[in-house]
């Protein structure tokens, strides 16, 4: 039958998502803001507002899985209840089309309304329900200047009945009028502590054995983004479940996971550029030498080589770059100028330079930088 | 020319009665001003007073002997005129005049309303030369009304319906028993080019085409008229995009810069009538700077007796600092990108050798001034190696190839990330030339054409890649899927497409087709299968001697053809190969049509089980007919060959061999059965597709 | 009747040639009924695509393999008209959002959308959802990216979604944050060996140990260009035994052919010439980082050591530049005027300083 037929049965199995199958970002969303990890000073300042029923425009920022979203979500499922929560929260992503019609349209048609709260909520608890509505701008800094032009306006003009929460990775991406109208909160990249205590919790709540290896591996590799490092422990604990027998999660399952590439062929290029590997034992005289021999036809090999392995090349610069950056005995001038060759590859490949070239390049200028 | 002589006489007596033909007008200028309102009908100026009306009306020439400039340019714009007044006054030209005008006595370039060949004047040429005001006193002369379209209105094709054919068709304007003659002002400005301007120009090439009379029926009310009125359009720029199609089809009139000498007299002249001392000197440094653009002398002399100041050198040199920067076109540009500041022209700007040493300002203004900074950049890349100053170390190519990335990776931003702030920036991307490549007497640059000639030829790749792309996608349809990833964007022009020449041309030796070697045949047939499969073929063709060849469909072959070379390790198949292998392609289809049931069912039952068809029939040899009688309904209104129940497009194809009688015979045969067709069973793709019912019948 | 390509893909994971470990875990996953979002990226002729065929035939059965190919109109907001070509069995579907250029957020949404909100129908199906395959995910613009990201949460409970890419590089992380990540390397040469030899089996001839040896280094771990290339030759020659070349693609060929005359010769004339080339090659739709990538490539292997590196240098930089620009010729230019600058001065021993960063 056709694939794209719509669907005629009735509605109630439609998002009956199997909580066996959601995604465990969703599934250990936090519920109320004090099940935010590890962001105290937001937490305490926002509290407050839950008392006091007053609450500013707001600005979140911060990288990735830091809890931007959970926080805003959790303080107005707290404020209003699930009852209210549809009229009172708009919520509107980078996957919704928010160009400037949207803005005049929509966003100014809900900030307008002012819906009758409904008393009594079917919980039986009881929420503060202050008089203002929420609009929740998530992934802000894509959205157009002229559309974040035309929000100026209609965040003073409604600001009685409604509050804005920006939510955005880069700040510097959201206009100043914009900025200077909100309180602004910085979320912080997790600490270990806080991932791994959470990353514990879920994993004994989802029966997964992990180890403190593998706890640690998934947070070297998800660099403070506690959503990623979620969702490799769920990838990992899929794929373990789903061998014939089960097996244990271990450390390199994390890393192939997260793309990262194996030590083995970063420590491969690295020689072949000349950088001594602290492990290796080699005498400093006998490598160098070897080094100038290989020259430019053995990394260029090697590059080809490390291409057809179909590593992506962001991961291998900025692995290849925590391998130099705390070389013990390069000096700081051979350091600097591999750092400049990385950040300027890193700039290309974001802008979709060719992947080959670049970590030709990135090798040639390393190379370089340690052969003078 | 002498008869043009008289014929400018007789009009000049004809149309001034008291004065003196070399008179000003200024001299009466009361009827000046009645004159104006009468025949321009503009009655924006009506109010205006003799004294704060602009001099540029004032002393706007009114006879045809007051105009300025080129004689002949005028004479050709008013023979033009004439030619129609056959048409429009039913007149003969010429009459009365005892001879008769070499133009007439050919007789040929009128048609059945003796109009001229080409029914629209086109006057192109710099601003302020008077190409609008040639129009209105030589339509006037010749006893038109004038009907003007300028570029305060809306340029769509919705005007020509509008305003232009009512206006056309009834002939003569409201209110005036004068015909009507359109001047369009401005035709090449304003829209810039884009896709409304295209349209305005065709929709009014449209007019001009003379639809065939249909016999024995009454023509149809709605259909337009034929053009029985003239039309002159005026450019500034004759090489507009917008403008490509009328100029071909329209006389093409050329204005140019009137001698200096005649300006400065007139200019002169109307300093004497309105009591303002000049100097001879100041006037002629006027005109200079001017360019000849009396419009703007004219401004600036009022400007300046509005001053209350007298018409002097500095006086007139300060004033015109901030006159308007003549548009440039980009070819111009380039020039004076590649070549130094003539002398005559720095002379009349009067700038020492030290101003002229500052070109940084003036050739940014000039690039910005043409709005058409890509072609400015196509010129520098195409003209700047081909320099023949010394540059041993290339020192100064990579300067000039640094300028224009950097313009190029500038400009990309700015359209991409819409920073129009970027834009001030990039005519600065272009001064560097100057210094680098400036070179006194070089050959007039042309207008660059390799980017163009490179986007044809790309175009026409991509076109071939993409009816390639076509065949593998319709033989996907067929293979279960097979052919599909190799349609993708960069496999098929990397891979696919080189190997795929080398698959389809495997050295045969031209043998007849009975007495062919076993292992040729192998290979043969495999050749035949891919081939069909892909639905490629010879088709049988003529080239440039006459010779038959076989011509590959589609062309895949240029993908190997680089500098019009074959790649050499490629045999060049010989006609007779060709041609063996087009005739066991033709068998194979028509094998694959007469038993298609035994070699179509099982391979593509699915298709079937599932399709709503159910060709009613209960012998097999119906249903091919009625296959292919369908394709050849869908076959030529549907270039995609994704043929609806995911056969192969065969008839439509192989129509070289046999497919006429073949399709008569299908259509006859097809009429027999009945075919059931039921909805909602089924594959929903099939149902989806837009179809006619005819299809199914 | 199929290429050799097409007719000797595996069909099910069992027939894969390499990577047995990577067969396993996607079989383990299709069996667990908790299928993840995918990601699948490697290079060129890796075998992305039959790997992705195959994970659905295990998650669905043969009924995937019936597939009809269409074409499905879009309405860009401008109200332009776009043409996608779609694959799709009962059980998935496949398309290629690059096709739409520009507009491909547009395709993502509508499509997904539409898929998101029907359900598996077919009652006899192995899964609940249904899968999309979205090819060359790489080239998605940053927008639809962005409309991707969220549609993966939203709608789980009925869609899966396997991206196809080259690399991952250029795709945002949390989109990559919300696939399970496989790498597919391409096969070494051993393997590539191997897989012709399978296939000349099949077709009834042995391959010659030289000849399989020459295509499989001449293809990089490429295996369909492998595959054709002996398809190609076999139909050329039967006899592969005896000496032969392997053919090079034309525009290779044709590149090398630049590189030469960028060694030779350095003078405004050839400049000139170099440039009637470039743009022979990309009128011939040849994308101009591989024209680039490929002249590079080629005249580094004939000039000095020490101007290696800086040749590859200013490849990388203008390569960069050219995504910005829509010129493609110009920044091929400048790269070829400053290789010839580099060479010209190494010739003449002119002091190179200037040059060093």
């Amino acid at each position: 039958m056709s694939f794209f037929q719509p669907q005629t049965r009735s509605a109630p199995q439609k998002q009956a998502a199997d909580p066996q199958h959601q995604p465990w970002v969703e599934k250990y969303r936090p519920k109320t803001i004090d099940d935010v990890s590890a962001q105290e000073h937001t937490v305490a300042v926002l509290r407050k507002t839950l008392t006091s029923s007053n609450l500013p425009h707001m600005l979140f920022y911060g990288p990735p899985g830091t809890g931007k979203t959970s926080t805003i979500l959790a303080l107005s499922r707290q404020l209003f209840g699930p009852d209210n929560f549809r009229s009172r929260v708009l919520e509107l992503n980078a996957s919704d089309e928010r160009g400037i019609a949207i803005v005049r349209d929509k966003i100014k048609n809900f900030a307008r309304q002012t819906p009758r709260a409904q008393a009594v909520s079917s919980d039986g608890k009881t929420y503060p329900c202050p008089p203002y509505k929420i609009i929740i701008l998530d992934e802000a800094d894509s959205m157009t200047q002229d559309a974040q032009a035309a929000l100026r306006r209609i965040m003073e003009t409604y600001a009685r009945i409604t509050r804005f929460c920006l939510v955005c990775n880069y700040v510097t991406r959201i206009i100043d009028p914009l900025a200077s109208r909100c309180s602004k909160f910085r979320f912080k990249p997790l600490d270990s502590m806080s991932t791994s205590t959470r990353l514990a919790e879920i994993a004994s709540k989802e029966n997964v054995p992990v180890t403190d290896a593998v706890i640690s591996a998934l947070i070297d590799t998800s660099h403070g983004d506690l959503r990623r490092s979620i969702t490799y422990l769920q990838s990992a604990s899929r794929l373990s479940m789903s061998t014939d027998p089960p097996t244990d999660i271990i450390p390199s399952d994390i890393e192939e996971i997260a793309g990262v590439v194996q030590s083995s062929v970063i420590n491969n290029l690295a020689t072949t550029l000349g950088v001594e590997l602290v492990s290796s034992d080699a005498m400093d005289v006998d490598s160098s030498n070897g080094v100038k021999a290989k020259g430019f036809d053995a990394i260029r090999k090697t590059v080809k080589g490390i291409i057809r392995q179909g590593y992506s090349a962001s991961q291998i610069i900025s692995q290849l770059h925590d391998l130099i950056i705390e070389h013990p005995t390069l000096s700081g001038r051979q350091k600097a100028k591999c750092a400049l060759a990385f950040a300027e590859a890193d700039k290309a490949l974001c802008d979709g330079a060719d992947e080959e070239l670049w970590i030709l390049e990135v090798a040639l200028r390393v190379h370089k930088a340690l052969s003078t | 020319m002498k008869p043009f002589v008289c014929l400018a006489r007789e009009y000049h007596l004809a149309g001034c009665i008291t004065t003196s033909p070399i008179v000003l007008i200024s001299r009466d200028a009361e009827a000046v001003a009645a004159a104006q309102q009468s025949s321009r009908g503009t009655t924006a100026n009506s109010k205006g007073s003799e004294d704060n009306a602009l001099w540029v009306d004032r002393y706007a020439p009114k006879r045809f002997t007051d105009l300025l400039g080129d004689d002949r340019v005028h004479r050709e714009v008013m023979s033009w005129v004439k030619e129609w007044d056959y048409c429009v006054f039913g007149r003969r030209q010429g009459l009365g005049r005892g001879r008769k005008r070499p133009r007439g006595e050919d007789g040929d370039n009128l048609d059945e309303w003796k109009r001229p060949e080409e029914k629209i004047l086109l006057l192109s040429g710099p601003p302020g030369l008077g190409k609008t005001t040639l129009a209105h006193v030589v339509a006037r002369h010749a006893g038109y009304e004038v009907f003007e379209i300028n570029a305060s209105d809306a340029r769509s094709a919705q005007v020509v319906d509008d305003r232009l054919r009512p206006a056309l068709e009834s002939g003569s304007a409201v209110g005036s028993s004068k015909p009507v003659l359109v001047v369009i002002d401005e035709i090449d400005g304003a829209t810039g080019g884009s896709d409304h301007s295209a349209g305005f120009v065709r929709k009014l090439l449209s007019l001009t085409y003379d639809r065939p009379k249909k016999k024995g029926r009454k023509a149809d009310p709605k259909a337009s008229r034929p053009l029985l009125r003239p039309i002159i359009c005026i450019c500034n720029d004759l090489y507009a995009t917008a403008l490509r199609d009328l100029r071909t089809s329209a006389r093409v009139v050329r204005f140019s810069r009137p001698n200096d000498i005649h300006l400065v007299r007139r200019l002169r002249e109307i300093c004497d009538t309105e009591g303002l001392r000049a100097e001879s000197r100041a006037l002629t440094a006027l005109v200079g700077i001017a360019q000849g653009d009396l419009r703007g002398c004219l401004n600036m002399l009022q400007l300046i007796k509005a001053k209350g100041r007298e018409v002097t050198e500095p006086v007139v040199r300060t004033a015109a600092a901030g006159m308007k920067q003549v548009d440039m076109t980009s070819t111009s540009v380039l020039n004076d990108l590649f070549s130094p500041m003539a002398r005559k022209r720095t002379k009349d700007l009067g700038l020492t050798e030290e101003d002229e040493a500052r070109y940084v300002r003036r050739l940014s203004r000039e690039v910005e001034s043409t709005g058409a900074m890509d072609r400015v950049a196509e010129g520098c890349f195409e003209y700047y190696a081909t320099c023949h100053r010394h540059d041993a170390n290339f020192a100064r190519y990579l300067k000039a190839a640094e300028w224009l990335t950097s313009y190029d990776v500038l400009s990309g931003e700015m359209w991409t990330e819409r920073e129009f702030a970027l834009a001030e920036y990039l005519p600065f991307m272009f001064v560097g030339f100057y210094p680098l490549f400036q070179e006194r007497g070089r050959p007039k640059l042309e207008r660059p054409k390799a980017t163009w000639d490179h986007h044809v030829a790309t175009t026409a790749n991509q076109e071939i890649y993409a009816s390639l792309a076509r065949c593998l996608r319709s033989a996907a349809a067929r293979n279960h899927g097979d052919y599909r990833h190799l349609a993708n964007g960069q496999i098929l022009q990397l891979e696919f497409a080189p190997y795929l020449n080398r698959l389809i041309s495997p050295p045969l030796n031209p043998v007849n087709r009975q007495i062919i070697r076993p292992c040729e045949k192998a290979t043969l047939s495999r050749l035949v299968d891919i081939m069909v499969a892909l639905e490629l073929r010879f088709l049988r063709d003529k080239n440039d001697d006459g010779q038959l060849v076989y011509r590959l469909d589609p062309p895949i072959d240029v993908f190997v053809t680089y500098d019009g070379k074959r790649a050499s390790d490629i045999a060049i198949s010989k006609y007779a190969v060709r041609h063996l292998v087009a005739t066991e392609i033709d068998d194979k289809l028509a094998a694959m049509r007469s038993e298609p049931t035994e070699k179509n069912k099982p391979k593509r039952s699915n298709f079937f089980k599932q399709r709503a068809i159910n060709a009613g029939a209960d012998d097999d040899t119906s249903l091919p007919a009625a296959k292919r009688s369908k394709q050849d309904h869908i076959g030529p209104a549907e270039k995609v060959a994704v043929d609806f129940f995911g056969r192969p497009i065969i008839a439509s194809t192989a129509k070289a061999s046999s497919g006429k009688e073949a399709k008569i015979a299908s259509t006859k045969t097809v009429t027999k059965y009945n075919v059931a067709y039921r909805f909602n069973e089924g594959n929903s793709a099939a149902v989806r597709k837009p179809i006619k019912v005819s299809a199914f019948l | 009747m199929s290429l050799w390509v097409d007719k000797h893909r595996p069909r099910v994971l069992d027939d894969l040639h390499y990577h047995a470990g990577l067969s396993a875990r996607l079989r383990a996953l299709a069996a667990s009924g908790d299928f993840p979002h995918m990601l699948f990226y490697g290079p060129s002729g890796a075998g992305k695509k039959t790997r992705i065929a195959c994970t659905l035939r295990e998650l669905f059965g043969k009924g995937v393999e019936k597939l009809k190919i269409d074409q499905r109109v879009f309405l860009t907001p401008s109200k332009r008209k776009l043409d996608v070509n779609i694959v799709q069995s009962n059980f998935h579907i496949e398309i290629t959002p690059s096709e739409a250029g520009n507009y491909d957020r547009v395709v993502i949404q509508e499509l997904l959308k539409e898929i998101a909100q029907t359900q598996q129908v077919d009652l006899s199906a192995k899964q609940r959802f249904k899968v999309v395959i979205i090819n060359e995910a790489d080239s998605l613009t940053r927008d639809a990216q962005a409309a991707l990201r969220r549609t993966m949460e939203k709608y789980m409970s009925n869609m899966r979604i396997i991206l196809c890419a080259n690399s991952t590089s250029r795709l945002i992380a949390p989109i990559k944050s919300r696939c399970l990540l496989v790498r597919v390397a391409a096969p070494d040469e051993t393997k590539t060996i191997e897989v012709l030899r399978y296939v000349g089996k099949k077709e009834g001839f042995d391959v010659p140990d030289k000849i399989a040896h020459e295509i499989a280094e001449d293809s990089n771990g490429n295996l369909r260009k492998a595959i054709l290339v002996l398809e190609a030759l076999k139909m050329q020659s039967t006899d592969l035994d005896k000496p032969l070349t392997i053919a090079k693609p034309d525009w290779e060929t044709y590149c090398h052919k630049v590189a030469d005359m960028i060694v030779q010769e350095q003078s405004p004339q050839r400049v000139m010439d170099v440039r009637a080339k470039l743009y022979e090659l990309l009128s011939h739709c040849i994308p101009p980082t591989v024209v680039l990538k490929t002249i590079a490539d080629r005249v580094v292997d004939q000039v000095d050591e020490s101007l290696k590196a800086d040749i590859m240098h200013w490849a990388a930089i203008y390569e960069t530049r050219m995504r910005v620009g829509n010129k493609k010729i110009f920044h091929l230019e400048a790269w070829v005027v400053k290789v010839m600058s580099l060479y010209k001065h190494f010739f003449y021993d002119i002091d190179m300083s200037g040059f060093d960063d």
